[in-house]
């Protein structure tokens, strides 16, 4: 394998997982502080998604557009988001599981055919701006500029988190609510709305993964539900609740991806290998490489 | 009760409305032509039979999932999967073989039922939460497989074109013909569901704790419906794909598997017919808004399943329940019982019809002094802390043997050791002859060990008579059985236990309901049901009003003497402890401090120390004047 | 009639119900905790002290009764709400934010004091009663030893700057050293007009504090007696002892 390949199939699996990274992040985190599974996360990207590119072509201007798209969508998703939590999630906390995937799930539907229903049933894309787009040639390879923005959107979103979760007021509130939500109660804080917050967070990390990734690849009805499944299994593998968690679940299901196409005899099955070991890690060590065993 | 009043029940309600939907379901046919001369321009009676065909299949389908969710409390999302399979079974088949589609019909089950067998098998290596997930990783792995191996399952065009053999071309016998099909398997299921087997898996989903306790391998029942239900699943694919002429890989994709579950959902989980009413709910949704508002119909059902999940959960049939009881709550009727019991249970006990039903042993039977349980040199440690410590001690049969301990003392610990509910790093525990050290606590019940929890651990909303009935059919490994009637087994003896401990009134009522005195005499109905000859019970008392205490205490010494029955506690309460113990082990960070009669306890000054601390002990003797 | 301001109670029960779901656990319970006053809450494992304190703090759902944190009654608000308005709640076992640092543990709590002028508590000032926790200021909290996390417990509650702190079992496990310290904070606090509420199964250190104690038993209030009278009496022998 040459040089340029490997480059190549590496860069292709860290743009990939940059995009999955913000995705699940934010699934991760709601789950870890409200303990509760979104099965609508996926919609909220894909609203995003739909939204930006709605913008874009509405302005024609790809880069006024991108710009606006990233300030207007997560702030609309985030907003949705702060209206699932308080009038559908709070009357949800503590009861079965089973009621909480189903009444995601339910928002699922609706979003769906929301998205049917304002932005059309057909297909878009929309070319990145023209600052990031382009190509930077590796060899016999040109590897798109634009995907160098998403990993370092990406990082720079890691980054942000951590200094959210380490550094600021609202961060050690949501550590605490991870670990003691009652003898957060018990201490003044009002742990109602740090979960509305939260949820909010999670939403908005959705919505970036959406704008993100709309000038990359076509914006479809079905993204909802493949972004979810791997958003999925990247926790699962990484451990619900962790941020190192998911950026490495992250890096490992990108990377598996890229790889698993490059060979010929593996290529079919690369979208099974990140099921597969979503499953081996289930039965083996089901809190994932960073969660915790007692976390669910 | 006249026939027509017994229809005004829940109960009767619901086998009316099962009635309808059977005799609809039966005249289909004529109903669509008739409809179609009466309005030709919207009405076609062919495509009306076509979409009676797809309801049908969709209720195997609900209902075979129901299996695991209304019954067992199984959340899977990997039924999509054996549907599939069950498509691509009659497809490959009549592809690759050119066999027709009825072989392809029969081996279906089994093919699904196989596939289920495994995947149900590694599923189940993780629980709840975790075991949900799993299922979907799987049915993504099926999906996947589907959807690449283009040279054997035709890849993501599926297979088409499929012919059905001629008898099958006309749409009414079409109809017919798979209605017989899902009629058998219904019928088949319904029996299952009513047998002792099933009876274990509402055992199951109620309380697995409590079905492990009174005998259940609870993995062995799960991973058997996983695996009849895949069966019926795949059954339902055959026949989808027998009428659609087609299989294709979206069908295993795992947001499918949320059809059934919103048809379930929609119909009701607690009935067994409910996600069939469900399923015919649904399609006709889908085919008169969805046909022509696709997107506006995604919304409204997902807005239908928002608040049934919201309001009223268990579906379409509970929320009609609610509304029936508010109804009758504003007119001032009352409901057909009292919803609560109001702890009458322990007033009522009879310790004489107790003992007519199990004859009080002689003397020498009772106290024949043999020790039943001796635990020798038990030890377990959490981390760095030593919980149990080297503990033993003997238990002597027809002893009533009282553990008591400052907290932290390792007296829980000690009791799940016991009970098979953790394993113990180091020691022995033999119980009549027999070492049992380490046993599961599903095998426990079978040596006669009964425990009843520190919270009481019933069968809520399984009625009280269930609860001892399905007990019963667990300990005497009756639950094996796939036919016969659960509800007819034991119900004899069942009753006559319930008068005898005070529950005969309340037996149909939901044990949930009952007060808490009320379930721990229901759970000493069980553990007396179940030939118990070791109760340990786990701070019995803990919230229990002073008069209920004073009530259990009574029965306890009244039934346990008589009954020869040994009896292991724990307590707090030391006016229990000292009323009816006769030997008392006094634990102390993990140890056995002491050991003796009550009195030589109480008059331990070490056991003093370890409870009111190095405090001068005056005057004692105003103790025992005030006991007095 | 006078008000004398020093002896109004800063906490105030009365018919206090509380249901863990078909359990019922604490029955028509009522006690007061005067400003300065230390009472102490005696009783045997599961006679439902913890269960009384959770309920007055507003932590279990299902409770009902009336409780009133200086004249102000807070009854029906939400738990955080009670500790914004002056009641701190220092659980058993020493809990604590186990991945947060010391620090971090401390200034989740921080709240402004009411009583104008009055210099409340701050990181410093809790840092100057426990010296070791300045020390350890930046470790987790989850990699501190039992008396040390009993320390931050306490503080935690001090930096709610509360009207009445309630005080769940907080010598379990301490060395003798310790409980001294705690019982010589108690007396500090008592100074300062601050209401104790102390619950107990270790009563010696807890009467030698206290100015008054209260026995509960199968959730309820079976006696209450002033602290000297109680160290001697029966009551003692009968509730807590064998």
């Amino acid at each position: 394998m040459s040089g340029s390949t490997l480059a190549l199939t590496v860069l292709a699996g860290l743009s990939e997982a940059s995009v999955l990274f913000l995705v699940a992040s934010g699934l991760s985190l709601v789950f870890g502080a409200l303990r509760v599974i979104n099965m609508a996360h996926g919609s909220l990207y894909m609203v995003a998604a739909f939204i930006t590119t709605a913008i874009v072509q509405f302005l024609a201007q790809p880069a006024i557009g991108f710009l606006l798209a990233l300030v207007i969508a997560p702030a609309v998703v985030a907003l949705i988001g702060a209206l699932i939590e308080v009038l559908v999630l709070r009357r949800l906390y503590g009861r079965e599981h089973l009621l909480q995937l189903l009444a995601t799930f339910a928002l699922t539907l609706v979003f769906a055919g929301g998205v049917r229903i304002i932005f059309g049933s057909y297909n878009r894309s929309i070319r990145p701006p023209e600052l990031l787009s382009g190509g930077v040639s590796l060899g016999s390879f040109i590897f798109p500029t634009y995907k160098f923005f998403l990993m370092f959107a990406a990082l720079v979103v890691a980054a942000a988190l951590y200094v959210l979760l380490y550094r600021t007021t609202l961060g050690r509130n949501i550590r605490a609510a991870v670990a003691d939500p009652e003898l957060l109660n018990a201490s003044g804080v009002n742990v109602a709305r740090l979960f509305t917050t939260v949820f909010m967070i999670g939403a908005g990390l959705a919505a970036l993964g959406g704008v993100l990734v709309s000038p990359d690849q076509a914006v479809t009805g079905g993204m909802d539900t493949d972004v979810l499944v791997a958003a999925f299994a990247i926790s699962v593998i990484g451990g619900l609740g962790s941020l190192m968690g998911s950026f490495v679940g992250a890096l490992i299901v990108g990377l598996a991806t890229s790889f698993g196409i490059l060979f010929p005899q593996t290529s079919r099955w690369s979208l099974a290998f990140i099921f597969v070991l979503m499953a081996v890690v289930l039965m083996l060590r089901p809190w994932g490489l960073f969660g915790r065993p007692e976390a669910t | 009760m006249p026939a027509l009043t017994r229809l005004r029940t829940p109960e009767g309600m619901r086998w009316v409305a099962a009635g309808l939907l059977v005799v609809v379901a039966f005249t289909l046919p004529p109903l669509a032509g008739l409809l179609e001369t009466i309005l030709p321009d919207t009405i076609s009676a062919n495509f009306t039979l076509i979409l009676g065909t797809s309801a049908l299949v969709l209720a195997l389908w609900s209902v075979s999932y129901n299996l695991m969710l209304g019954y067992t409390g199984m959340v899977s999302f990997a039924h999509a999967a054996y549907y599939g399979i069950g498509a691509y079974t009659v497809a490959l088949l009549y592809q690759d073989l050119h066999w027709s589609v009825l072989p392809g019909l029969v081996l279906s089950p089994l093919v699904a039922g196989l596939v289920g067998l495994v995947t149900g098998f590694i599923s189940l290596r993780a629980v709840r939460l975790y075991f949900s997930l799993l299922t979907l990783a799987i049915s993504q792995v099926c999906f996947v497989i589907a959807f690449e191996w283009y040279s054997f399952t035709g890849g993501d065009n599926g297979i088409h074109g499929i012919s059905p053999p001629d008898f099958l071309l006309n749409p009414t016998v079409q109809y017919y013909f798979v209605g017989a099909v899902v009629s058998v398997c219904l019928l088949t299921m319904f029996l299952l569901v009513r047998s002792p087997f099933g009876a274990a898996l509402l055992a199951i989903r109620e309380n697995r704790l409590r079905a492990a306790a009174v005998g259940l391998n609870v993995k062995r029942y799960e991973l058997a419906v996983f695996t009849v239900s895949a069966a019926f699943a795949g059954v339902a694919g055959a026949l989808f794909a027998i009428y659609d002429l087609q299989a294709f890989p979206q069908l295993m994709y795992w947001t499918e598997s949320a059809h059934p579950v919103v048809m379930t959902l929609l119909g009701g989980s607690g009935t067994f017919l409910g996600p069939a009413l469900g399923a015919a709910v649904y399609t006709g949704l889908q085919n008169s808004i969805g046909r022509t508002f696709p997107a506006q119909f995604d919304i409204v059902l997902g807005a239908i399943v928002l608040g049934v999940v919201l309001v009223a959960p268990g579906g379409l049939g509970s929320a009609l329940d609610g509304i029936r009881r508010l109804a009758a709550r504003r007119s001032g009727s009352r409901g057909p019982a009292k919803q609560d019991s109001e702890g009458d249970a322990l007033v009522r006990i009879d310790v004489s019809k107790i003992l007519a039903i199990r004859p009080a042993k002689s003397q020498a039977e009772r106290s024949s002094g043999g020790t039943l349980l001796r635990v020798e040199g038990l030890s377990k440690r959490f981390g760095g802390l030593k919980a149990v410590d080297g503990v033993s001690l003997d238990v002597l049969e027809g002893r009533r043997h009282a553990v008591i301990g400052p907290n932290g003392a390792g007296k829980s610990t000690l009791f799940n050791l016991l009970t098979g509910q953790i394993r113990p790093d180091a020691g022995k525990v033999v119980f009549g002859g027999v070492d049992i050290t380490g046993r599961r606590p599903h095998q426990l019940s079978r040596f006669g060990i009964g425990r009843a929890f520190q919270i009481t651990n019933i069968f809520p909303k399984l009625t009280v008579l269930q609860n001892l009935q399905y007990s019963m059919l667990a300990h005497r490994g009756d639950t094996v059985r796939p036919f016969g009637i659960a509800d007819r087994r034991y119900r004899d003896e069942a009753m006559q236990l319930l008068e005898a401990v005070g529950l005969g009134p309340a037996f149909a009522l939901q044990a949930g309901l009952l007060s808490h005195g009320d379930q721990r005499a229901l759970e000493l109905a069980i553990s007396l049901a179940l030939g118990t000859r070791l109760l340990l019970l786990d701070e019995p008392t803990a919230g229990m009003s002073p008069y209920e205490t004073k009530r259990a205490m009574e029965l306890v010494n009244g039934v346990v003497a008589q009954q020869g029955l040994t009896l292991l506690f724990c307590e707090h309460d030391m006016d229990i402890v000292f009323g009816i113990a006769d030997v008392v082990t006094v634990m102390h960070q993990g140890r056995v401090l002491a050991e003796g009669t009550p009195e030589a306890i109480r008059s331990n000054p070490e056991v003093q120390r370890i409870y009111l601390g190095d405090v001068e002990l005056d005057a004692p003797q105003t103790e025992a004047g005030a006991r007095a | 009639m006078h008000r004398r301001r020093r002896l109004a109670p800063v906490l105030e029960v009365s018919n206090l119900q509380v249901r863990y779901g078909k359990s019922h656990v604490v029955f028509d319970l009522g006690l007061k905790v005067g400003a300065g006053e230390v009472l102490a809450l005696l009783g045997r494992n599961g006679a439902g002290k913890t269960t009384t304190i959770m309920g007055i703090v507003g932590l279990i759902g299902g409770t009902t009764g009336r409780v009133v944190i200086d004249g102000v009654e807070v009854g029906r608000w939400p738990a955080f709400r009670r500790a914004q308005a002056g009641i701190a709640y220092v659980p058993s076992g020493a809990r604590c934010f186990a991945p947060l640092t010391v620090a971090e543990n401390l200034q989740i709590a921080a709240r402004a004091t009411r009583n104008g002028g009055a210099p409340g508590w701050t990181v410093e000032r809790v840092y100057e009663v426990f010296p070791k926790l300045q020390e350890l200021r930046a470790n987790l909290a989850g990699g501190l030893s039992g008396g040390e996390r009993q320390m931050l417990a306490v503080g935690r509650g001090l930096m709610l700057n509360p009207k009445v702190i309630l005080l769940d079992e907080p010598t379990e496990g301490l060395a003798p050293v310790i409980v001294q310290g705690l019982a010589g904070l108690i007396r500090t606090l008592k100074e300062k007009g601050v209401g104790i509420l102390l619950a107990e199964q270790n009563h010696q250190m807890a009467l030698k504090v206290a100015d008054r104690a209260a026995f509960i038993e199968k959730g309820r209030i079976a006696a209450e007696l002033p602290a000297a009278e109680a160290r001697t009496s029966d009551v003692l022998h009968r509730i807590l002892g064998v």
